[in-house]
This record gives structure tokens, C-alpha cells and sequence, in this order.
């Protein structure tokens, strides 16, 4: 049987190596299937190493002259929306050319052209009767030709101007990027009120500030929940604190299976897991459940566990540490990612155009803290703030492009926003306070 | 006892001149009512009514309606170099129909034999001193069988401008990020490192996770071969920033080839960065 193998493996090599040495002429070989082409927006290029950063395109924000509110309204929100942004160079309106800027007028390209933009942006509102307006949003990319590649005209009620522009900010820097902007979100905080502490809900521009709860209570570490629900923990002439959900201008009680105080909570992506940091026997703990509540199962094992905060990909960070250990550090998924003899706290993940960023406070010293930002797991840890006052509590964008924090900057306490991309803070609120959350509005049904 | 301030025939003075004073008042009140001047009313007379006999026009045209055209919000036509005018020079030619007259001569040069005349309506000089071809009717628009833009090219795959600026944005971002893990040597003279080039290949999973690499075109100078050896061997297992949200079919090639380049390291012989 082992002679009959043999020889048959002797005949095929041989077969083979007389095919290769004399091919047919007359057949070609069969060509090789045609492999689908590679249409990635990447195959070669060159490196250097040279670390530029991302150049800031140029736009022009048409100016308007219109009298009517609401077109001044919309067009100063959207204006404002694109400074915070960070993300484009914005020509200013005193260079504007000469010109009419009304709802229909046509765009004197040529004299934008010259003035550098690469895309135009027009917004306009004007009255649609006593109770609606109609509000216009347009772009164009100035290389691409005179059609528009975005445009959109809504009709919304009066009361709607200022998110709507919000929205329609958010759909031009997503016409203009490919992501969408998140300015049609809220904030959300706890801020000090005589001797207590308030929860307070604002616009992501810093307007419509808004106390929620009683000025009777101490209320802190408000989050998000399903869309328009805030909760927070509330204790009220020194009893325990307990959770409250606040929706439609009314707020009731969780239902937690715990008797000690809550610190803090937080939910998942999708809302279908919540995690608590509750008082457990002068230790604090941490318990993952459904978000009624029930089926609470605790997850932390150091003597230190609060401040839970989840990532879009389903991880758990949280402010974990010992006594032992002289600080409290950043723990992701069970394990300490921030930098070992730093206190560090207010873990938050930002979903950003590089991916998930970790970002956190660090107490510096001086009672000052900065912030720094990480990969999703902890590593390659940058410093987002430096000799810039005290920055702490950070949030980030729905968009992953704002971080917003509260800074004592420049001799101006409050809340700023820092641009991710061009690294520019700017103020939006003298408001200070502690536990920021930033979550968008919920969805309307016909947005741009 | 105290003293008055003042004396008794001093108030009865003063009374006096007060009473004085009072009558004089009351006397001029007196002399201005004997007056003769009187004011009478005239009474205004209303103007009659005239009646007048008014004809109406009828106009049966629509009255036009306020308002203002709608214009469609569009940048203008961009400007486009019109077609010259070609201009025929004036020529004479024989006829049957001239006069037989000395001022019926022409006075212009005669025209070549079999040469066609003018078209009825063609601009008439003198003299041309350069011939124009005509340029024919405007270009129309392209109207071709595929969906693309008037600016586009025969080679183009990409019909949304919108997904094809962020396609250029997101292949920024890609070799940023390579630009950022690349640590370039220092110290080399210039005439060196500004010629140095080392191609690599990287393999990219499905899930923008690099799988690996293949150093296809060393440089030959050992120090940046190393040195591009080091930052591909860290990007591996590393995942490549993800496409923008609205566009998430966006992908790097599966293979990417990048090209490492020392043309813009600092050198030893030049200042520092």
C-alpha cells in the first residue's frame, strides 16, 4: 500500500513538472479571477512625520439685514453655534461685500471667493403667520459649483426659533463634515443655591438656564435618562439620598432597592442598563441593574467605588481606590487606568471622530485640577488643560467634539467649551457647580 | 416786657400804603371794564354741496397681485467668455443692377471670384484686420447617460459632493493619524535624511484594526529603517479612526502602502524646529 502511494505521488509530480516545462502553446493559461478593485478612501500616501494640526476651513456665515426677530434670532444662534464649534475659520461680518442679504436674495460668490471662503452657509427665517415661522438653512461648497449641496426650509411654531436653528446648525456641520453637530442638546448640573444645591438644565449655548428642583432640598449628580428625563439624587432635611426622575416639568421617585444614600448613577448607551453608586457601611459601592431599578448586582470591589459613567461601547469607568493607596484613581472595567499617586475623578467617555476618548480630572495640587484625555482603555493619556486655572466635572458633546467643563479661567468662572479639534475654549455660562452631563434634545419629528 | 419791632405809627403807615396799593388795583379793574372794544362772533358759512356727476371707468384687465417673483435661492451663473463677433470686411462684387453712374463706383476692393456673399444680418467693416472664425452656439450642458457633476471627471466615482468632501476629510484624518505615530530620527545631516524613503505594506481588518505589515522598500539607512520599523510595529492591534456617522460605508483600503519619508526631518546641519 506504502509502494502504491509512492508511486502514484511520484507520477502526479512528474505530470506537474512536465505541464510546467512545456506549456500549450496554443491554450493560455486561464487568467486569474478579476478581484473586486479596493474603493477605500486610503491606499498610498506619505508619511513624515510631521504633526499638523487639522486645518480649519474657511466659511462665511451670510449676514442678514433683515429686521423681523425671528430671522435675527436664528441667524445669531446659528452664527454662535459655528464660533463654539471650533471646527471652521468663520469669516467675520464686517468683511462681508456689499450686498443684499435678504431670505431669496442670490450669493455674490466671486466676492466670497475672494474674501477665501470654501463654503457658504445661509440661514434665514421670516414669518409664516401669527403662530409659525419658516426658517431656510443652505450650503455650498464654492469648489463644487453654484447648485446648492445642502438645502432645507421648515416650518416650525415662533416658540421653536432658537432650537430649531440649533438644528439646523447641527444638519449643515453634518452637510459640511459628514457628522452631524450636536448644539440641539442640553447641560445639566448641580449648582450651589444659598445653603443647598439645585439642579439646573441649560441650552448647550449656555441660554435658557432653568432650576428644576425644590431650593428646600440638596440635589446633586443629576444624568440623563430616556430622552427628557434627568435624574438626580435629592436628600431633603438631612435624610438619605434618593433618586428622582425629572420629566415634563415634574419630578418622582425612582424606585431603588437601596436604604443608604445614592451618590451618583448613570445609563448605558441604549438606556438598558443603569449603574448606582450608593453608601454601603462607610464604604461606597457600585450596582449595575435595569433602569426601573430592579435587578441591581454590584460590580465594584474596591472601598472606593462612585462617579459610574458608561462608554458607547458598553464599558463601565468609575472613581475606584483604597485609603491605603493615598488616592483615588480611574478604573475601567475593573482595572485602574489613570496615572498611579494622582487623585483623579469624574471619569466621561467622548465618542469622538478618533474613536472613544476617556476624559477625567486630576488634582494638580493648589486645590487646582486639569483634565486629561485617553484612550477608551486609559492609554496614550494627553493633558486637555494646563495652567489654566482649576478645570474639573467634564462632559462631552453628543457629537464627541465639545468637552465642556467647569474652569475658573481666566478670572471667570463657569462653564466653557473646548473645541477637540482646535483645542479653542470659550465661556457660555458664569454658572459654577459641579456633576455636568451633556445629552441631546430629544428627536422632532420633521428636524432638519 | 418786649420790646415791639415796630412802632405803632409805622403799622399804621404800612396799612395805609397796603389799602392804597388794593384801591389803585381795584381802579384799573374798573377803568379796564368801561372799555368800548367788544369781540363778536362770526359765524363761519358752510360751504354749499355741490353735486357733480361721477362716471365709472370699467377696467376689465386683472389688477396684478402684490407680491414678488420667487426666486429659487441659487448662486449665479458663473461667467462665461462670449463668442466674438466675426465681422465680414466690405466687399464689391459685379452686378446687373448697378447703376450706370460715376458715384455708383464702390469705392471698396472687389471681392474674390466664387467668394459667398455676407449673411443679411453679418456686421460690416471697412476693413478686418484679423479674420475671427466663428465660435458657433453657446456649449450646451453636458447631458451624459451617468448621474455626476458638471465639474467632475471621466474617472470620478463619487456623485454626492457632500460624501465626496467627506471622503477627502475622513482620508485626512487616516494619514494624520499615521503622521502623529511616525517619530522621525534626528541628528542626520541633511543631504541624508532628505532623500531617505522606506515603503511599507499594512494589512486593515474589516474593522479598521490593523492585522500587520510588511516592510516591502527599506530606506538602507539603519537608523530610519528602525525607526520606521518601531512606529508600524506599534500600530498594529491599534483601530484606525472611524468613517463620519452619515457616511459609514467610508473604509481605508484593506492594504495600505505608505511611503516614509524624511524629507522634512530636522537635520543636524539645519536649525532646530
Amino acid at each position: 500500500m506504502r509502494r502504491l502511494t509512492t508511486r502514484v505521488a511520484l507520477a502526479l509530480l512528474s505530470l506537474s513538472v512536465a505541464a510546467s516545462a512545456d506549456p500549450p502553446a496554443a491554450a493560455p493559461a486561464p487568467a486569474p479571477a478579476a478581484s473586486p478593485p479596493d474603493e477605500g478612501v486610503l491606499g498610498a500616501f506619505v508619511v513624515t512625520g510631521v504633526n499638523t494640526s487639522e486645518r480649519l476651513p474657511r466659511i462665511a456665515v451670510l449676514p442678514s439685514l433683515s429686521p423681523d426677530y425671528e430671522d435675527v434670532v436664528v441667524r445669531g444662534v446659528v452664527r454662535r453655534d459655528f464660533e463654539l464649534s471650533g471646527m471652521f475659520d468663520l469669516i467675520p461680518d464686517s468683511k462681508a461685500p456689499a450686498g443684499l442679504y435678504g431670505f431669496d436674495d442670490p450669493i455674490d460668490v466671486d466676492a466670497w471667493q475672494k474674501l477665501g471662503a470654501e463654503a457658504i452657509v445661509k440661514v434665514a427665517a421670516q414669518k409664516k403667520d401669527d403662530k409659525q415661522i419658516s426658517v431656510l438653512g443652505i450650503a455650498y461648497f464654492l469648489n463644487v459649483g453654484k447648485e446648492p449641496v445642502y438645502q432645507k426650509t421648515i416650518v416650525v411654531p415662533k416658540a421653536d426659533a432658537r432650537v430649531t436653528a440649533h438644528r439646523i446648525t447641527d444638519a449643515l456641520i453634518g452637510a459640511l463634515t459628514g457628522r452631524p453637530a450636536s448644539f440641539a442638546s442640553e447641560l445639566t448640573f448641580s449648582g450651589k443655591w444659598a445653603q443647598n444645591r439645585r439642579i439646573f438644565r441649560m441650552d448647550a449655548d449656555g441660554n435658557s438656564l432653568l432650576a428644576l428642583t425644590d431650593p428646600k432640598d440638596t440635589a446633586i449628580a443629576p444624568t440623563f435618562g430616556a430622552p427628557g428625563h434627568i435624574l438626580y439624587a435629592v436628600s431633603h432635611d438631612y435624610a438619605p439620598f434618593t433618586v428622582m426622575d425629572h420629566y415634563q416639568n415634574a419630578n418622582k421617585p425612582l424606585g431603588l432597592p437601596f436604604t443608604t444614600s445614592v451618590y451618583s448613577l448613570a445609563f448605558n448607551k441604549d438606556h438598558s442598563k443603569l449603574a448606582v453608586a450608593v453608601s454601603e457601611d462607610s464604604r461606597s459601592a457600585i450596582y449595575v441593574g435595569n433602569p426601573d431599578g430592579t435587578g441591581m448586582k454590584k460590580v465594584s470591589t474596591s472601598e472606593l467605588a462612585t462617579r459610574p459613567a458608561w462608554s458607547p461601547s458598553g464599558k463601565l469607568a468609575r472613581v475606584g481606590g483604597d485609603p491605603a493607596q493615598g488616592s483615588q484613581r480611574i478604573w475601567v472595567d475593573g482595572k485602574p487606568v489613570s496615572p498611579a499617586g494622582f487623585t483623579a475623578a469624574s471619569p466621561t467617555f467622548c465618542d469622538t471622530e478618533d474613536g472613544i476618548k476617556l476624559v477625567y480630572s486630576v488634582a494638580t495640587g493648589n486645590n487646582h485640577q486639569d483634565l486629561v484625555i485617553a484612550a477608551e482603555k486609559g492609554q496614550n493619556m494627553a493633558r486637555l488643560t494646563q495652567n489654566q486655572g482649576s478645570n474639573s466635572y467634564p462632559a462631552c458633546s453628543p457629537d464627541g467634539r465639545l468637552v465642556a467643563f467647569f474652569s475658573t479661567r481666566d478670572k471667570s468662572p463657569g462653564i466653557w467649551l473646548m473645541s477637540l479639534k482646535s483645542w479653542k475654549a470659550q465661556q457660555v455660562s458664569t454658572q459654577e457647580g459641579e456633576s455636568l452631563n451633556w445629552a441631546a434634545l430629544p428627536p422632532v419629528a420633521g428636524a432638519p | 416786657m418786649a420790646t415791639g419791632a415796630f412802632l405803632p405809627r409805622e403799622l399804621a403807615l404800612a396799612l395805609i400804603l397796603a389799602a392804597a396799593v388794593e384801591a389803585g388795583l381795584f381802579g384799573l379793574f374798573i377803568v379796564a371794564g368801561i372799555d368800548k372794544a367788544k369781540v363778536t362772533a362770526h359765524e363761519v358759512q358752510a360751504p354749499e354741496e355741490i353735486p357733480i356727476a361721477v362716471k365709472p371707468v370699467m377696467d376689465d384687465l386683472p389688477l396684478l397681485k402684490l407680491g414678488s417673483k420667487k426666486v429659487k435661492a441659487k448662486l449665479p451663473d458663473m461667467w462665461a467668455k462670449q463668442a466674438p463677433v466675426r465681422r465680414f470686411e466690405e466687399t464689391s462684387a459685379p452686378s446687373e443692377k448697378a447703376e450706370k453712374t460715376v458715384q455708383a463706383i464702390p469705392t471698396s476692393r472687389v471681392a474674390t471670384k466664387d467668394a459667398e456673399a455676407p449673411p443679411p444680418d453679418a456686421a460690416i467693416a471697412k476693413e478686418v484686420d484679423q479674420k475671427l472664425t466663428d465660435a458657433g452656439p453657446p456649449k450646451p450642458e453636458p447631458n451624459l447617460p451617468t448621474e455626476g457633476a458638471a465639474d467632475g471627471v471621466k474617472n470620478g466615482t463619487e456623485t454626492d459632493p457632500l460624501k465626496a468632501r467627506a471622503a477627502n476629510l475622513y482620508a485626512a484624518k487616516l494619514i494624520q493619524w499615521f503622521q502623529n505615530r511616525f517619530q522621525r530620527p534626528t541628528g542626520m545631516p541633511c543631504a541624508v535624511i532628505h532623500g531617505l524613503t522606506a515603503t511599507a505594506q499594512i494589512t486593515v481588518g474589516p474593522d479598521r484594526t490593523i492585522t500587520g505589515f510588511t516592510f516591502s522598500k527599506p530606506s538602507g539607512n539603519a537608523d530610519f529603517d528602525e525607526r520606521v520599523k518601531t512606529s508600524l510595529q506599534a500600530e498594529v492591534g491599534q483601530e484606525l479612526p472611524p468613517p463620519p456617522p452619515l457616511y459609514p460605508d467610508l473604509k481605508p483600503n484593506s492594504l495600505l502602502t505608505p511611503t516614509f519619508s524624511g524629507k522634512d526631518a530636522p537635520c543636524a546641519d539645519s536649525p532646530p524646529e
